[in-house]
Parts: C-alpha cells; structure tokens; sequence
C-alpha cells in the first residue's frame, strides 16, 4: 500500500496564545512494500507526521492518499482506514487494559465486527507473530515483563491484519537485546509477510541495516529524503540537523581523519570489521 | 478542552499579580460575604465597581473573563427565572399561569448582578496568582487550624500536586485516546451506557499510570529526604508589603461603605 504525503501542514491549537507549527511543506511518497525510516531530533515533528497516517490527527492543510484516495475526504471510513494503517504509539504496554492477553490482543478485531472464528484466528497469527506462546493468552497482561508487555500490544494492532505498520519509537526503553529483537520481528515480517513498514525512530544506529527508504524530519520539515548510505556518508549535515551521527560512522570518520581511506557509509559491525581490514590491509578480509 | 480553561493563571506582572496571594483570597472572601449582604443596588454597584476596577488594573483579558462566565450561565439563565416568575408581589406581565412581578424583576437582577461579580472576583484571584502562591496561601491560612489536627502543609501539597498533573493527565488520556481509536474503538457513538463501556479502555491505563506515577513521585520525595511539613521552609517566603496593606485597607474599606449603604436612605 502505497502513502503519499502533499503539502502537509499542522497546527497545534491555532487561534490561542500556544499556537505552533508542528509540520510545515511536507511532502513525502512512501511506495507499497517499503521500510521507511523516519529519524529526527526530539520535538521535531516526527510523531505528529505519523499520527496522519491514519487519520488520528487531521491536516491544517494538505492532504495524505492511501493507494490515491484521500483519507481526509468526505465519506471515507475511518475504521477502515485505521484498520489498514495500523499504528503502534511510543510506550504501547500503556494502553493494555483487560484482564486477559487474549481479549486485549482481540480488541481490535472485535472493534473491527469480526466473527468469532476470525477473531480467534487473527488472535492466534498474532501471538504467533510476536513470539509469545498460546499459554500466555489466558494470563493478565500486568502480571508480564516490560518486554512481554510490548509485544502483547504490537500483536493487538497486529491483529488488525493492517497492509502498513507504523511504529512510533518501537524501541525506546528497551535494553540492547530488546530492541535487536523488536526490530528483527518488524524487519522480519517487512520481508516475509511483505507489509509496508514505517518505524519513527530518534537514531539510525537500530534501523540502518533494515531500512530501504530513509526521511529525516527536523524543525517541522523534511530534510532529507533517499538511501541510507548517501546519509550516512554527510555526518556533518546529521550534525546539523541535531541527529545522532551512529558511532560506526563517527568511527570511520575520526579513522579518515587520521588518514585511512575508508568508507563512512557502514551499516553494522561487520561491514565496518570488513571495510577497515580492506583500507588498512589493502586487500578483502 | 484544548486552549484557555476556567480562571486559568494569566502570567503578568501587574500590581494585582504583585500581591500577596493572602491579600487576594482575604479580600475576594469578604467580597463574598459583602456581596449577599448588600441589598440595594447603590451598593452593588460600588461593588462592581471594585471588581471593574480590579480588571482594569489586572490587565485582565475580556475574552478570557467571559470564557470563565459560560459554564455559569446555566446557572445564572435558571436562578433570574426562578427569581422572576416565583416571586410574589405587583404583577406587572403576565400569561395564563405565568406571571412577572416588580418585585420579582428587582430580586432577578440582584441575583445576575450578584452572581456575575461574584465569578469575576474569584476569576481575578486566579488570572492573577499562579497555583503555587494560592496554595502558599491556603497553606498560611489554614496553619492556625494544625493544633486543631488539620494538616495544613500536607493538604496545600496534596493541591499543589494534583494541579500540577493536570496537564499531563490529559496528555496522557489524548494518547491512550488515540492508541485506542488506533485499533479501532469509537468514542463518538453509542448510548449512554455503550459509551460508558466505551471509557474503560482509556481509564483502566489511565489508573494504572496514575498509580505508577503517585508511586514513583512518592520515592523522588522521600528520596530528596521529604518528611512533611514539620520544620520545612520555603524558597520564596510570603510577605506582606506596603503594596498588601494600602490594597486591604482600600478594598476593605470600599466595601465598609457598601454595606453601609444598607441604611441609606
């Protein structure tokens, strides 16, 4: 499912003394079966350019077109619309409620008017997709790990059966392994399952290596626009747009500066391993 | 609910910002009282000309005055009819069963003029003192009442608290909000006790957080060593200036005059 952003402007509370621009001249096509990265400094507007996506907050101007139809026209189902952009805010273990995991991940569907048998289903595929075992069904899900928690709210809004996932901060708050595991399901049904894939995320170190499409947002616009290794290769603009330069990069920039002709567009560690063994070796590791 | 809310603190730095928030509750409290003890109406007008007088030197917006009237103005519309239609004496209008007296108008208008200043005054006191000096004052006001066994301090910080969360309450339920409309839950529809239903998946997480939060502000407290209001003492102490004085013996004065004005002629 394709996204394609015209225009897009918003503002907070207009007409009172707080008003402010949160986005202004945003335009952005995100093509169906894509992996976009959306990166940027805190208080930039990344989270209130995502909120659009399905509707949850709608344009001062401009328009947003699922597959070319206009989700803030006049008689568009937004239910529907919900259902096929399924968004999973920052922190979702925050908004888990019922007494079961099983009913908290059926939520949505049930919203959705589905039959009993589907629900069942789509609960079932859910659990399954996030890695957590059908014991845990019957189980509160405040009785779980932080991680758990997580994952019982990604497989509610999975359970949507929704065409594109946008997560929002997947990540935060995680430990290093956490955070290679969420990120490995999300890269992991991108490619399997061949959803279209949006994650927001303040640093490119966790998503570089997955990610196909990468728009920088700072101060309320889009700066940036394309792959991840042209990216990767201007720390010096990263810098200017106050995000994190991923230390591999910072790495590869201070082994230039003394002299050692590699790269500085590096995804992980073991390109990097590969990429300094060859500049210094003068031959392939 | 987004933008200016009822008597919401206007920062500024005018005189009546200046006060002493004790100056201000002493004053409005009395007001209170004087305004129902004030029958006539030369008095009430001396009345509202203390409050005209309090707005201009406020630099009180209008705007946000009037947004403080709305929720009063059911309250206001019921009690002038009631006081129109019910009160006995000359008949001056009437329709079958209906009738308006003179008396009926003259006791109306009291009641709207007497309502109206009365939710400018307290308007005034909060445009003018941020939270945190009202509860200072409250604080101060109610210490003479400890040996009696209320706990002053803990009760001004309970406030203190609980307007300070506010704001991110509602954040909070803006976004539990939208996570929910996310999978699908509709907040518009439905009956009543449909949408009773409908709250439980915003106030189950909203409890929760709220208990977390109480529980994690509870151990930063203890953890910068807070024990209550025993031998605690303040970064900003309250003190009455020249300014407080001269303003409590005018205001106090002012309305002297207007419960006076009962006996006049």
């Amino acid at each position: 499912m394709s996204i394609v952003i015209e225009g897009l402007e918003h503002v907070y509370l207009p007409g009172t003394p707080l008003e402010k621009t949160a986005l202004h001249d945003v335009n952005l096509e995100i093509p169906s079966g894509s992996f976009c990265a959306v990166v940027g400094p805190t208080g930039s507007g990344k989270s209130t350019l995502v909120q659009h996506l399905n509707a949850l907050l709608r344009p001062t101007r401009g328009h947003i077109y699922l597959d070319g139809v206009d989700i803030n026209a006049r008689g568009v189902d937004l239910r529907r619309v919900r259902q096929r952009v399924g968004l999973v805010f920052q922190f979702p273990e925050q908004q888990l409620f019922e007494e079961t995991v099983w009913d908290d991940i059926a939520f949505g569907p049930r919203n959705l008017g589905l039959d009993p048998g589907e629900i069942e289903r789509r609960v079932v595929r859910a659990l399954e997709l996030v890695g957590l075992g059908k014991d845990m069904a019957a189980r509160s899900p405040f009785g779980l790990s932080g991680g758990e928690m997580r994952r019982v709210a990604l497989a509610g809004v999975l359970a949507m059966a929704p065409d594109v996932l946008v997560l929002d901060e997947p990540a935060a708050g995680l430990d290093p392994r956490g955070r290679d595991e969420i990120i490995g399901r999300v890269a992991q049904w991108h490619r399997e399952l061949g959803m279209t894939v949006v994650v927001v995320s303040h640093t490119l170190e966790d998503v570089a290596r997955f990610a196909t499409q990468v728009v920088v947002v700072a101060g309320g616009t889009i700066r940036y626009d394309g792959q991840v290794r042209s990216l990767l290769a201007e720390g010096d603009l990263m810098r200017q747009w106050g995000l994190d330069v991923p230390p591999l990069v910072e790495l590869m920039e201070e082994l230039r500066a003394r002299g050692l002709t590699v790269r500085p567009d590096v995804l992980d560690v073991d390109e990097t391993v590969a990429e300094i063994l060859r500049a210094a070796g003068g031959e392939p590791a | 609910m987004n933008g200016i809310m009822l008597g919401q603190y206007i920062p500024g730095h005018t005189v009546l910002h200046r006060l002493d928030p004790r100056t201000k509750m002493g004053l409005v409290f009395v007001y209170m009282i004087v305004l129902f003890a004030v029958r006539n109406f030369w008095g009430l007008g001396l009345l509202a000309m203390l409050a005209m007088g309090g707005v201009v030197l406020a630099r009180a917006p209008w705007r946000s005055l009037i947004n403080g009237l709305r929720p009063m103005l059911f309250l206001l519309l019921l009690s002038v009819t009631l006081q129109a239609f019910f009160t006995p004496g000359h008949v001056v209008w009437q329709w079958k069963m209906l009738h308006i007296t003179r008396e009926g108008t003259v006791m109306a208008l009291l009641v709207a003029t007497r309502l109206l200043l009365l939710i400018t005054a307290t308007s005034l006191l909060t445009i003018t003192t941020s939270p945190v000096a009202l509860t200072d004052g409250i604080e101060y006001l109610l210490s003479p009442f400890t040996r009696f066994g209320v706990p002053a301090h803990e009760l001004a910080m309970m406030m203190t608290i609980a307007l300070r969360f506010i704001p991110t309450l509602y954040e909070e339920l803006d976004k539990i909000m939208k996570a929910q409309m996310a999978r699908g839950a509709d907040f518009t529809g439905g009956n009543l006790i449909r949408r009773a239903k409908n709250m439980i998946p915003l106030l189950v997480p909203l409890f929760i957080s709220s208990l977390r939060r109480a529980d994690e502000l509870a151990v930063a407290m203890e953890a910068r060593a807070y024990r209550g209001g025993q031998g605690r003492t303040r970064l900003r102490e309250l003190s009455m200036g020249r300014r407080d004085w001269a303003a409590l013996a005018t205001g106090l004065a002012a309305m002297g005059v207007a419960v006076a004005m009962r006996w006049w002629p």
